[in-house]
């Protein structure tokens, strides 16, 4: 094709004192090449009430404390956490992600939560079990059910529980962005604060922690009823998913106000069994 | 029933105030439609139903609410949860719906209805306001008849862009949803363009498989029985059935929901069926009280309008003496106030009144002892005059 298309030779000429070099590409060499498997979350509690439990391994949000309980429960160990990355530098913007060594001829790569499950599998085998984890196909439906519970109210009333921010500017912030989060989380979604007949574009949303804190209590009891006495939610032999889940979101309620909290720590089993969980997921992480 | 000074609360009506009713069911609405379902199934014809178009008078914003004597109560939990209290007093006559149900049972219940409002609600959501078709040519017409002028204009874009975070997140709001409201007001241009028929067969790929994927969790809980825990209907049986009636019988042109119930899950469908059947077979059914009219006060926003009050009429004779002899004091209470104001104004008048002639005396005297100082220097500066001149004449003669 080259040959049949040739540039006129006074273009040559001219294109001739501009000439193109290529460089050879620089490997950007790392003072500290990765050694283990650094899960990047947000930041976790620093005060010094908490130190004492040693909890400054824990992550504040529950997203990424959930992967956190994911990776230990299914059998890892020896992994990094790091918390100096804002949410704009993970994956799609949020985090956790998870960032990987250089194994082999696999390369390093920075996986999103999507991913991390089929990492998982690779690290520890398993993902075959079309039961995932549960003892049988009805448990397994039921267990839907109960992350809609968590997802759904609980999810509300820990958001709604969230303290209030000192500065304006946060304050809007927050209203703004925690009304998005109860408009994806709750079902029906919440009404405007300034209705929906008014002739203003509607502000703002119409939820608070007491018009749910019956359903928040209620799913809490409900909690506590289908554990009982098990090791793991469902009746499980060996952690699942839902434990993972559970597991955060009780923890981040056992750090919440007041109102909140109290309809956790009232429920034994569930104090206990998350006491038990975050004993073992503490274990396996250490600070990168 | 009507309510006297001496009759205990639980006897007064609950009315429930709920979206309008339509193709022959209560109510537009999934969980109005649960909330009479529940309250025909446990305190039937003890409640009255109010259609309302406007849910800013309830607490929450959102239709249903219940209104029980001075209590309010917003959300269908909170209404399950109030009227279950109800049954716990035998005086009441409430059933609890739930009676049979062991404490497991009830959790999973608990577990199970939040699943129905999540995925289901979001399935009828997606029907009724996602859906390009579905939104213009039923929801928006059949809301705009039920409300007046100027809400029939925007509340139904409110209500959908509303619901629209939600749908977003699920995966269920249509990339046509999306480009239509960049169109003029309440009209569309329709585009057929062959790139927006591949993405529209492929979302609704898509939600067919979301759907089917929820109902089949339903039908397998479901088991062949005619309701999930037994030969009675429980709160997850009316709340599933309020939702599947929704996307049965309304006439949406784009019937997809329909088509996947009635094809694939008919269990589902005559599980709907038995629950609307068992509450129509109740004897005694609620009374339906006419539509309230929307004041002009609907436009003002929310936090500035007074809350909703209690009907006047409804009041016992003790609250209406209660409240009159409260006004009587407050009126005492600023007629003592502007009593003591006005002696306050008038002593202080007299006391003004008297002040005056002795001012004008004191003024009299004080120009009298100015003329006095004049007079005095003026004969003092005669008398020095006098005397300078005496001075240079005995000068002169020396």
């Amino acid at each position: 094709m080259a040959s049949v298309l040739s540039l006129p030779e006074p273009l040559q000429r001219f294109l001739s004192k501009f000439p193109l070099h290529t460089y050879s590409p620089i490997q950007v060499i790392s003072r500290c090449p990765l050694q283990k498997p650094t899960l990047w979350i947000a930041p976790p509690r620093t005060t010094a009430v908490d130190q004492a439990f040693n909890s400054d391994i824990l992550s504040t949000d529950v997203e990424c404390l959930k992967w956190q309980a994911y990776i230990t429960l299914r059998g890892l160990t020896n992994i990094a956490v790091r918390w100096d990355i804002s949410p704009e530098g993970g994956i799609d913007g949020r985090l956790p992600c998870l960032h990987t060594p250089v194994f082999g001829d696999v390369s390093s790569e920075l996986l999103a939560p999507r991913s991390i499950p089929g990492w998982v599998n690779g690290q520890v085998g398993g993902g075959s079990d079309p039961l995932n984890g549960y003892s049988d196909e009805i448990l397994k439906d039921e267990s839907h059910a109960w992350v809609s519970l968590l997802e759904g109210v609980v999810h509300a009333a820990l958001t709604l529980s969230e303290p209030p921010r000192p500065a304006l500017s946060q304050l809007f912030l927050t209203a703004i962005a925690g009304g998005r989060v109860l408009a994806t989380t709750l079902s029906p979604p919440p009404a405007p604060l300034t209705g929906l007949s008014s002739v203003l574009p509607p502000y703002g949303t119409n939820i608070t922690l007491s018009s749910i804190q019956g359903q928040y209590t209620e799913a809490i009891a409900s909690l506590s009823e289908r554990l009982g006495t098990d090791n793991w939610f469902l009746g499980s032999e060996n952690p699942t998913a839902l434990d993972a889940l559970a597991f955060a979101y009780l923890h981040c309620l056992l750090y919440s106000m007041d109102s909140t909290r109290i309809e956790v720590t009232r429920r034994v089993n569930l104090v206990d069994w998350e006491r038990r969980v975050r004993t073992q997921v503490e274990a396996a992480f250490t600070v990168a | 029933m009507m309510s006297t000074a001496a009759t205990q609360p639980t006897s007064v009506l609950c009315t429930l105030h709920i979206w309008p009713s339509r193709w022959n069911l209560p109510s537009i609405d999934p969980t109005c439609i649960a909330a009479v379902f529940y309250l025909q199934l446990t305190i039937p014809g003890k409640f009255e139903v109010v259609e309302c178009t406007n849910p800013d008078v309830s607490p929450s914003g959102r239709l249903p609410f219940l209104t029980h004597g001075h209590a309010t109560v917003s959300s269908v939990p909170a209404i399950i949860s109030f009227v279950s209290s109800l049954a716990k007093s035998t005086s009441s006559g409430a059933r609890d719906l739930d009676a049979s149900l062991s404490a497991l049972q009830r959790a999973k219940r608990t577990a199970w209805c939040s699943h129905v409002e999540a995925n289901i609600g979001d399935l009828v959501a997606y029907s009724f306001y996602s859906v390009d078709d579905n939104f213009w040519k039923l929801t928006n017409p059949i809301m705009a008849s039920m409300l007046p002028i100027p809400q029939r204009y925007y509340v139904p874009g409110r209500i959908r862009e509303m619901y629209r975070p939600r749908l977003e997140a699920a995966g269920l709001w249509t990339q046509t949803a999306s480009e239509s409201e960049k169109d003029s007001f309440g009209k569309r241009q329709k585009k057929d363009d062959p790139k927006d028929n591949y993405a529209r067969a492929f979302e609704r790929d898509k939600v067919s498989a979301l759907a089917k994927a929820s109902f089949a969790l339903y039908a397998k809980l479901l088991n062949g029985q005619k309701f999930f825990f037994g030969e009675r209907p429980t709160t997850l049986d009316v709340c599933l059935a309020s939702h599947i009636l929704l996307l049965l019988d309304p006439p949406f042109p784009d019937h997809l929901m329909r088509c996947i119930l009635e094809d694939s899950y008919p269990t589902l469908t005559e599980h709907a069926r038995n629950v609307q059947t068992e509450v129509s077979q109740i004897p005694r059914q609620y009374l339906v009280a006419p539509a309230q009219k929307q004041s002009l006060l609907s436009l003002i926003p929310r936090p500035l309008t007074n809350p909703p009050k209690a009907e006047e009429s409804r009041m016992d004779e003790a609250d209406l003496r209660f409240r009159r002899m409260r006004w009587m004091w407050f009126a005492l209470a600023f007629g003592g106030v502007a009593c003591y104001v006005a002696q306050l104004w008038i002593k202080v008048t007299v006391v003004e009144a008297n002040r005056r002639p002795r001012r004008v005396q004191r003024h009299g005297a004080e120009q009298f002892k100015e003329h006095e100082v004049k007079v005095t220097d003026e004969e003092e500066g005669k008398e020095d005059e006098n005397e300078d001149e005496d001075a240079s004449v005995q000068d002169g003669d020396e």
